[in-house]
């Protein structure tokens, strides 16, 4: 369905929701639909990714789509893409999150559960990937949102600072110190750098 | 390019040349073709991260979430409309009203109080009305009662 032949706003040109950015601000019931379907794989998996939580991110999801979906009404065409709006929405509400919750910063990984030699291929991926993921947890919240925003998430860095609020060479510091952090962390497990 | 700006955006970026932003990529192509050796150290170090970290990749299902939301929104819309932010008339019935009810309550409350309680140093009141004075005679006698109240202590 084409919403621009229904619905006309000026400077919506420049924004990727551009073509249903009308009608939403219309409510437009089919068209927040057709947003839903383009955006919420990757919210979901940016909110899981940053919580290491899926039901949590789901929730944080759903309340990202109800808060658009009350903006959109008052949305300032020529500002900034909705999807940016969205993914600072949800980068913030996680973070939110990770400070309610806040673990208690270590300089090493915990001890892997078992100390047993790793078997198989299979076997040394899965570990690889809790051990990821309790480091990842023991991250900072900010750096962990730049992690990602700019690897999970594949965005540019320009778009990454934008979210976060930051320049562009405050992203790129952020971003590399978090690398450092995590290598730091992960020496001993995996033998990085 | 040297050979610090090369580290320093690998150990920003990670090993993969798609992922380094477009302004940098074609000085740090040209920079890892003229510097094997030193290119091949730095980006084997950093692509291990690379891999690690997509180790760690998470992808939610999103199927029933779809459904939720749109509910949740159906539900939302069935719902009264707020009063708009910018309605000042509305806001100041609103502020209105209830200033009035708070000085009607105000007002009302003092009255009552004002009727009720005896002013501070005030006796106590003993009087009797003249119809419980008939049935108290009726089932004493007067002059019992006279000898009560002379010998009952001051109060």
């Amino acid at each position: 369905m084409d919403f621009n032949t229904q619905y006309k706003v000026p400077g919506t040109a420049r924004d990727p929701d551009s073509d249903i950015l009308p009608a939403l601000m219309q409510q437009d019931q089919r068209a927040f639909a057709m947003l839903i379907d383009r955006h919420i794989k990757s919210l979901s998996a940016q909110s899981a990714q940053m919580l290491g939580d899926v039901h949590l991110a789901e929730d944080i999801t759903q309340s990202v789509f109800l808060k658009t979906w009350q903006m959109l009404p008052n949305w300032q065409t020529g500002n900034a893409k909705l999807i940016t709006w969205m993914r600072r929405v949800a980068t913030n509400m996680c973070l939110d999150q990770l400070r309610k919750k806040k673990p208690i910063y270590t300089d090493t990984v915990p001890d892997r559960p078992g100390a047993e030699p790793l078997q198989d291929d299979h076997m040394v991926s899965t570990q690889q990937s809790e051990t990821m993921s309790t480091a990842m947890g023991l991250l900072p919240e900010r750096q962990k949102a730049a992690l990602t925003l700019f690897y999970y998430q594949e965005l540019p860095q320009k778009q990454c600072a934008d979210i976060m609020e930051l320049t562009v060479p405050a992203f790129e510091s952020l971003l590399r110190r978090s690398r450092q952090a995590l290598k730091k962390s992960l020496n001993p497990d995996m033998r990085i750098g | 390019m040297t050979r610090d700006e090369f580290t320093r955006l690998v150990e920003t970026y990670g090993a993969t040349e798609s992922r380094w932003p477009d302004e940098y990529r074609a000085e740090m192509i040209a920079w890892r073709i003229d510097n094997a050796g030193a290119a091949e150290a730095i980006l084997r170090s950093e692509g291990d991260l690379d891999k690690v970290l997509e180790s760690a990749r998470l992808e939610p299902g999103t199927d029933m979430l779809k459904a939720r939301i749109l509910n949740q929104i159906a539900e939302t819309s069935e719902e009264p409309l707020p009063v708009p932010a910018n309605n000042n008339i509305a806001r100041f019935s609103q502020k209105a009203v209830a200033a009035l009810m708070l000085f009607a309550f105000s007002v009302g409350f003092a009255g009552a109080s004002f009727l009720k309680l005896p002013g501070s140093g005030e006796e106590p009141s003993y009087e009797v009305a003249s119809s419980d004075w008939e049935e108290l005679a009726e089932d004493y006698g007067m002059d019992e009662i006279y000898a009560w109240v002379e010998t009952s202590p001051a109060p």
